[in-house]
C-alpha cells in the first residue's frame, strides 16, 4: 500500500533518523532530518566526513530505509514501496553519480550507459537519446569500447554522468563526484553537470565538503554528526 | 607476529561467509584424502590377511627320519612367531581293500598322510566329517570311504609297495582339502609345486605310521621333484616338518611387508638349524602373489584416487582464488596503511592455520563417516590410525589453505599499492594460447598413447626378492597430457564461443536486451569462468571416467568370476554321485535354476604334459553358462560346440598345445587318460576340432575340452563330477536352495557372488567397489560443492557491482541473471568436457590397464545411474547456490556495499 502525501516537493525527508546497530553499539548516522527538494533545483549537502551526507543521499534514492520518519518521492513514501518498486523509481527518475564512478567493471563505457538505458526503458518511457548520443554529449564518443579500467578518473566520472542521464533523471544525487579528481578535471566535470542540468532540468543534490563546489548550488544544507546544522531550507 | 595474528583473526571474523566457504571446501577436499588413506590402508591389510589365512600349510621342511622330524618339530615349535610345528609323513600305497557287509571292495593306488595328535589345531589341510584320529586307527578320505563303502569300525587293508600289507580299523572319515600341497614334491630349491592330488588318501597317526609303514617302506633321502606330481609315482616315505606361522606376526601391514616378514622368520629358523632343515615356503609364494596384486591395486588406487584428490585440493585453491580481486584491494589497502610484507605473510599463515585446523578436523570426521557408511564392514579404524588420519587431514588443510592464500596473495605482495587498488583490466591472450599448448598437449598425448599401445602397455610385476611393479612412466603421460590439453582447448573454445555469441547478437554497438549485457559481461569474466569451468569440468570428467572404468572393471570381475567358477552356480559331487543320484535333474528342478549342464573335470597326458580335461555336454552347456566367442580361436562358441556335438571323439585344445605338437584341425591326438578302475593311464584317441583359450572353470594354462560321454567311457570315472547351473534369481539365494536339494550327497555348492569376493588369483580380484563407492560419492559431493562454490564466489566477487546495478534500478531478477548465466556457461562447458574427456579417459584407462582385465572387455560399461546423479549433483549445487545467492542479494546492504572501495 502506498500513501500519497500532500506536498509539492519532488523529494522530501520528514523527521528522518538512520541508526545502525543496537543499544551500546548503536551508531547514529542521521537524526531528525527534515528536507524538501524541489524539482529542478540544485542543493549542496556540506559537512565533514561522517556527517551523514552519503547516508542522506542513499535515503533519498531508497537505497537505505530510515529507522524513523519517512522519505517521500513524488508524493509517495519510499518505505511503503517494495524492493522492486524502489528499483523502478531509481531506474526511471532517481540517478546517482558516485565518488568513485562505480562503473560496472565488465561492461564497456557504452555498455554501462546502454545498461542504464535498458533498465530505464523497462521502468518507464524509452529514453529519447541513444547511449552513443549520451556518450557524445559528455565528450566520450571515442571511448565507447573502453573498459572502466582503461578510462582516466575524469573520463570514468563523465561516463557515470552519461549513464545517469540514460535514466531520464528528475533527481540526480551526486556523492562527492569530484572527490577523486584533480581541480581542473573536477571543474570540467562540474561544468558539465550544470550544463546538463540546464538542458535536462533535473534537480541536483550534491554532497561535498568543498565550499567552492557548494557555492555553485542554489541551496546549501550543512550537516554535522548526522544532524542538519545550518544552511537554507 | 601479534599484529599478524590480530590482522588474520580480524579478517576471518569480518568475512564469516568467505571463511565458512573456504573451510567447508577444504574440509570436503581433505575428507576425500582421509577416506582414501583409510580405505587403501585397509585394503592392503585385508589383502595380507586374506593371503595369510588362505594358506593351509605355511612351511614344509623335508627331513630323512621320524626322529629328526620329531626333534626338529619340537625345537621349531619354540621359535618366536611359530604357531605350530608338527612331524608329518607321506607315503604311497598300491591298493586298499575292505570286507564289509556289502562284500569285498577295493580301490587303487593312493597316498598316506601321517600326522601327530593335535595336528589340526592350527593347520587346516583336512577336516573330519565323522569320527577322528585315534591311536592305531586310520581315517579315510571321503571319496575313498565312499569307494570302499567303509564305515567307522570297519577294517581296511593297505597294500604297500613291495608286497607288504597293513590292517587298520577305520576311526573316521575326512575331507582332505589341501591334498595338492600335502603331497607335493618337497624341493626347497625349487619351491612350492602343488601337484595333482592322489585319488585315494588314508590318514594315520604319526607314531603308529612310524612303527609300521615307516619301517616297511624306504625313506626318501632327498627331494624327488616331479615324482609326486604323478599319482602313485612316489616310492617311499617323505618325512617332513610342517610349520604354521602366527598370522598375527604377519598381518597389519601390506602383503609386501608380510612377504618380507615371512622370509625373515623362515630364514631365522633355517639359520638356527643350519644343515638340518630347509623349507618349501608355501606362504611366501602366496604372499608374493598377493604382493603383486597389491602393487596393481596400489597402481589402480593411485590412478583412481590421485586425480580426485588433486581436484579436491584444486577446489580449495579455487575457494581462496575466488576472492582474489577483493583480497588484492584489501591487501593493497593494508599495505598503504603501513602493513609490511612480513606481517601480511604472517596474516596469511594465521588465516590458513585457523581455517585449516577446523577444516582438517571436520574433514577427518567426514572421512570417518564416509568410510563407515560407504564401505561394508570395518576398515580397521584404531585409535592410532584415527589420530594419524586426523593429523594428516589437518596438516593437508593448513598446507592447502596456506599454499592457496600464498598463491593468490603473492601478486598482491609484489605489485604496487596503486595497481592493487585498481580493478581488473582487459586480459590479453595468455601465453599458452599463443603457443598452442592445448593442441600440442593433445597431439603429444595421442602420440604417447599410440607408442605405448604399440608395445602392449606392458606392466610387469618383478617377482624378485620383493615384488615391484614395472610400469612405463611414459604411459602415465598420455592421460595427464590429455587432461591438460582437453581442458585448455575447452578454455580456448569458450572464449571463441562467447566471441561468436556476442557478434551474433549485434556486438557492443547494437541491441539492448538483457542477454546482450549478460554475454558481454560473461565474455570479459574469462578468468573467473575459466576457473569454474576447469574445476567443475574436470570434476565431472573425472567422475565420468572413474565411473566408466569402475563399472567396466566390475563387469569384467563378474566375467572373470564366472570364468573361474564356471557358472552362476556350480555343484561338485564325489565320483559317481552325479550320475547315480540324478543330480543334474534334481538341480534343474530347483526354483530359480534356469538351465543345467553336467561336467567332468579330470586330467590326461599330452606327451609328458599333464593337462586338465573337461568333459562337457555341448548341447546343454551354452544355456548353463556364458560361452563368449573370445574364448575360442578360429571359430565362434556356437560353431565349436556344434563340431564337438557332431564328433564324439572331438577335442578342443589350447593354442600352446597346437603349437607345441604341430597340430591342426582334424588331426588325431592320442591322450593318456587315467583309468579310475585300474588306477593306470591308458591311451585314448581324440580328434582336434578347434582351439580354446579360455573356458569356464578351466585353469589359465593349457587344458582341453572333450565330449563328456566319450571321456566317461574312457576313464571309467563314474561320469560327471560337477554340475553348472544358470540362475534366473540371485545366485546366492538359489545356491542355498541347491545345497538343500542335494543335502546328504556330499555336494559342494558355490555361487558366483561368493566367487567374485573370494577369487584371489587374479588382478581383477582387487576390490574396487569400496574405492569407487567413495570416489563416486565424493565426485557427486565435489561436483555439487564446485558449482556451489562457483556461484557463491560470483556473488562474493561481484557484490559491489551488483549493488551498483541495484542502485541503477536493476531488479533482483536482472541481477540474478548475471549469476545464473555464468553458472549455466560453466555447467554447459563442464558437461561438454565431461562427456568428451570422461569418455576418452575411460577408453585410455581401460586400454592402458588391459592386463588388469582378463578377459579384455568387449565394450565399456556405462554407469548411467551414477552419471545422472553426478549431473544432478552439479545442477543441485548450482540451484542451491543460486537460491542462496538470491537471498543474499535480497539482503545485500546496498548503502554499506556501495561505500566499499
Amino acid at each position: 500500500m502506498t500513501t500519497t502525501l500532500e506536498t509539492a516537493a519532488l523529494s522530501a525527508c520528514r523527521g528522518v533518523a538512520v541508526r545502525y546497530g543496537t543499544r551500546e553499539a548503536q551508531v547514529i548516522a542521521l537524526e531528525e532530518v527534515d528536507l524538501a527538494i524541489e524539482a529542478g533545483e540544485t542543493l549542496a549537502l556540506r559537512g565533514p566526513s561522517g556527517s551523514g551526507k552519503t547516508t542522506l543521499l542513499h535515503l533519498l534514492g531508497g537505497l537505505v530505509l530510515p529507522s524513523e520518519g519517512e522519505v517521500i518521492w513524488k508524493g509517495r513514501s519510499l518505505a511503503l514501496l517494495d524492493v522492486a518498486a524502489r528499483g523502478k523509481a531509481r531506474a526511471a527518475g532517481i540517478a546517482y553519480v558516485f565518488q568513485g564512478s562505480n562503473l560496472l567493471p565488465n561492461l564497456t563505457a557504452l555498455e554501462n550507459v546502454a545498461f542504464a538505458a535498458w533498465l530505464a526503458s523497462k521502468a518507464g518511457p524509452r529514453p529519447q537519446m541513444e547511449p552513443e548520443e549520451l556518450l557524445a554529449l559528455v565528450g566520450l564518443e571515442g571511448k565507447a569500447d573502453a573498459l572502466p579500467t582503461e578510462l582516466s578518473g575524469g573520463e570514468a566520472q563523465r561516463v557515470a554522468i552519461a549513464r545517469s542521464l540514460a535514466q531520464l533523471p528528475e533527481l540526480l544525487l551526486c556523492d562527492e563526484p569530484t572527490g577523486h579528481l584533480d581541480s581542473d578535471t573536477a571543474g570540467r566535470v562540474l561544468d558539465l553537470l550544470w550544463a546538463l542540468r540546464e538542458c535536462f532540468g533535473f534537480a541536483l543534490v550534491l554532497a561535498t565538503h568543498d565550499p567552492g563546489v557548494a557555492a555553485r548550488c542554489e541551496r546549501l544544507v550543512e550537516l554535522a554528526d548526522g544532524r542538519v546544522t545550518g544552511g537554507s531550507r | 607476529m601479534s599484529a599478524a595474528l590480530q590482522l588474520g583473526l580480524a579478517r576471518l571474523r569480518r568475512r564469516p561467509g568467505g571463511t565458512l566457504t573456504q573451510g567447508l571446501v577444504l574440509a570436503v577436499a581433505v575428507a576425500l584424502l582421509g577416506a582414501m588413506i583409510l580405505f587403501i590402508g585397509h585394503s592392503l591389510r585385508t589383502m595380507t590377511a586374506a593371503a595369510t589365512r588362505s594358506v593351509p600349510l605355511d612351511l614344509q621342511g623335508p627331513v630323512t627320519s621320524y626322529q629328526k622330524a620329531s626333534t626338529l618339530a619340537q625345537r621349531i615349535g619354540h621359535e618366536p612367531d611359530v604357531a605350530q610345528s608338527s612331524p608329518v609323513a607321506t607315503a604311497p600305497f598300491t591298493g586298499i581293500g575292505h570286507h564289509g557287509a556289502e562284500g569285498a571292495t577295493a580301490a587303487g593306488t593312493g597316498s598316506i598322510l601321517a600326522v601327530p595328535p593335535g595336528y589340526l589345531r592350527r593347520i587346516e589341510t583336512f577336516r573330519f566329517l565323522h569320527g577322528g584320529l585315534h591311536p592305531g586307527q586310520v581315517v579315510l578320505d571321503q571319496q575313498l570311504a565312499a569307494t570302499l563303502r567303509a564305515r567307522i569300525g570297519d577294517i581296511v587293508t593297505l597294500q604297500l609297495g613291495g608286497g607288504g600289507t597293513q590292517r587298520f580299523k577305520v576311526g573316521g572319515v575326512a575331507i582332505v582339502s589341501s591334498a595338492d600341497v600335502l603331497f607335493q614334491p618337497l624341493n626347497p630349491l625349487a619351491g612350492p609345486a602343488p601337484a595333482q592330488p592322489p585319488a585315494n588318501i588314508a590318514i594315520l597317526p604319526t607314531a603308529i605310521f612310524a612303527h609300521t609303514i615307516g619301517r616297511a617302506l624306504p625313506t626318501l633321502k632327498g627331494s624327488s621333484a616331479g615324482a609326486a606330481a604323478v599319482p602313485g609315482a612316489a616310492t617311499g616315505v617323505q618325512w617332513q616338518v610342517q610349520v604354521q606361522l602366527d598370522p598375527a606376526a604377519l598381518e597389519g601391514g601390506t602383503p609386501s611387508q608380510a612377504f618380507t616378514k615371512a622370509g625373515v622368520i623362515r630364514n631365522s629358523i633355517e639359520r638356527k638349524l643350519t644343515g638340518q632343515i630347509r623349507f618349501v615356503d608355501n606362504l611366501s609364494a602366496e604372499l608374493e602373489t598377493a604382493a603383486g596384486d597389491a602393487l596393481y591395486a596400489e597402481a589402480l588406487f593411485i590412478l583412481l584416487a590421485v586425480p580426485g584428490a588433486l581436484l579436491a585440493l584444486g577446489l580449495a585453491y579455487l575457494a581462496a582464488l575466488g576472492t582474489v580481486d577483493r583480497d588484492r584491494r584489501e591487501l593493497a589497502l593494508l599495505r598503504a596503511r603501513g602493513a609490511s610484507r612480513r606481517s601480511l605473510l604472517g596474516m596469511a599463515a594465521v588465516e590458513s592455520s585457523v581455517v585449516g585446523l577446523v577444516a582438517g578436523a571436520l574433514g577427518a570426521g567426514v572421512s570417518f563417516l564416509a568410510v563407515s557408511i560407504l564401505i561394508e564392514g570395518s576398515v580397521g579404524l584404531t585409535a592410532t590410525r584415527g589420530v594419524v588420519v586426523v593429523g594428516v587431514c589437518i596438516a593437508l588443510a593448513i598446507l592447502g589453505g596456506f599454499v592457496a592464500r600464498l598463491g593468490t596473495g603473492l601478486r598482491s605482495l609484489s605489485e604496487t599499492v596503486a595497481a592493487g587498488r585498481r580493478g581488473p583490466g582487459r586480459s590479453g591472450k595468455p601465453l599458452w594460447q599463443c603457443l598452442y599448448l592445448d593442441l600440442l598437449c593433445l597431439a603429444l598425448s595421442g602420440l604417447i598413447f599410440w607408442l605405448t599401445a604399440s608395445t602392449g602397455f606392458a606392466a610387469v610385476v618383478n617377482p624378485d626378492s620383493n615384488p615391484t611393479l614395472s610400469l612405463s612412466i611414459y604411459m602415465f603421460f598420455a592421460p595427464a597430457l590429455l587432461w591438460i590439453g582437453a581442458t585448455l582447448l575447452l578454455v580456448r573454445l569458450r572464449g571463441r564461443l562467447f566471441g561468436g555469441f556476442v557478434r551474433l547478437l549485434g556486438g557492443a554497438a547494437g541491441g539492448s536486451g538483457r542477454r546482450r549485457f549478460l554475454l558481454a559481461s560473461a565474455s570479459r569474466r574469462g578468468a573467473a569462468i575459466d576457473r569454474g569451468l576447469v574445476f567443475v569440468g574436470l570434476l565431472l570428467a573425472f567422475g565420468v571416467s572413474m565411473g566408466v572404468f569402475a563399472r567396466t572393471y566390475d563387469q569384467q570381475a563378474g566375467v572373470d568370476a564366472q570364468l573361474t567358477l564356471g557358472a552362476d552356480i556350480t555343484a561338485q559331487a564325489p565320483p559317481g554321485v552325479t550320475a547315480a543320484k540324478g543330480l543334474t535333474r534334481k538341480i534343474a528342478a530347483v526354483p530359480g535354476v534356469s538351465a543345467t549342464s553336467a561336467i567332468d573335470h579330470s586330467y590326461a597326458y599330452v606327451g609328458p604334459d599333464l593337462q586338465d580335461v573337461f568333459g562337457i555336454e555341448p548341447r546343454t552347456l551354452s544355456s548353463a553358462t556364458t560361452l563368449r566367442d573370445s574364448y575360442f580361436l578360429g571359430a565362434g562358441a556356437q560353431t565349436l560346440m556344434a563340431r564337438l556335438q557332431e564328433d564324439p571323439s572331438g577335442i578342443l585344445v589350447s593354442k600352446e598345445t597346437i603349437l607345441d605338437y604341430s597340430l591342426k584341425e582334424g588331426d588325431l591326438l592320442r591322450l593318456r587318460v587315467l583309468d579310475h578302475q585300474s588306477g593306470r593311464f591308458h591311451i585314448v584317441p581324440f580328434h582336434v576340432v578347434g582351439v580354446v583359450q579360455e573356458f569356464p572353470a578351466a585353469p589359465r594354462d593349457s587344458f582341453m575340452v572333450a565330449n563328456l560321454s566319450y571321456l566317461a567311457a574312457a576313464d571309467h570315472g563314474g561320469g560327471p563330477n560337477t554340475v553348472f547351473a544358470a540362475t534366473s534369481e540371485s545366485p546366492s539365494a538359489v545356491g542355498g536352495r541347491v545345497l538343500e536339494a542335494t543335502k546328504g550327497y556330499g555336494v559342494t555348492v558355490k555361487n558366483i557372488e561368493q566367487q567374485t569376493v573370494q577369487t584371489v588369483s587374479s588382478i581383477t580380484t582387487v576390490d574396487l567397489t569400496g574405492i569407487s563407492r567413495l570416489e563416486e560419492a565424493f565426485a557427486i559431493l565435489l561436483a555439487a560443492t564446485a558449482m556451489w562454490l562457483f556461484v557463491s564466489l560470483v556473488v562474493e566477487e561481484r557484490r559491489h557491482e551488483f549493488a551498483t546495478m541495484a542502485a541503477l534500478g536493476a531488479s533482483l531478477r536482472d541481477i540474478g541473471a548475471f549469476v545464473r548465466s555464468e553458472a549455466l556457461v560453466v555447467l554447459g562447458g563442464a558437461v561438454i568436457l565431461a562427456v568428451g574427456l570422461g569418455w576418452l579417459m575411460a577408453e585410455m584407462l581401460v586400454a592402458m590397464l588391459q592386463h588388469v582385465f582378463d578377459p579384455p572387455p568387449e565394450s565399456l560399461a556405462v554407469p548411467w545411474g551414477f552419471i545422472a546423479l553426478l549431473g544432478a549433483g552439479a545442477v543441485a549445487g548450482a540451484v542451491l547456490a543460486s537460491v542462496l545467492a538470491a537471498i543474499s542479494l535480497r539482503r545485500l546492504p546496498l548503502g554499506q556495499t556501495l561505500r566499499e572501495e
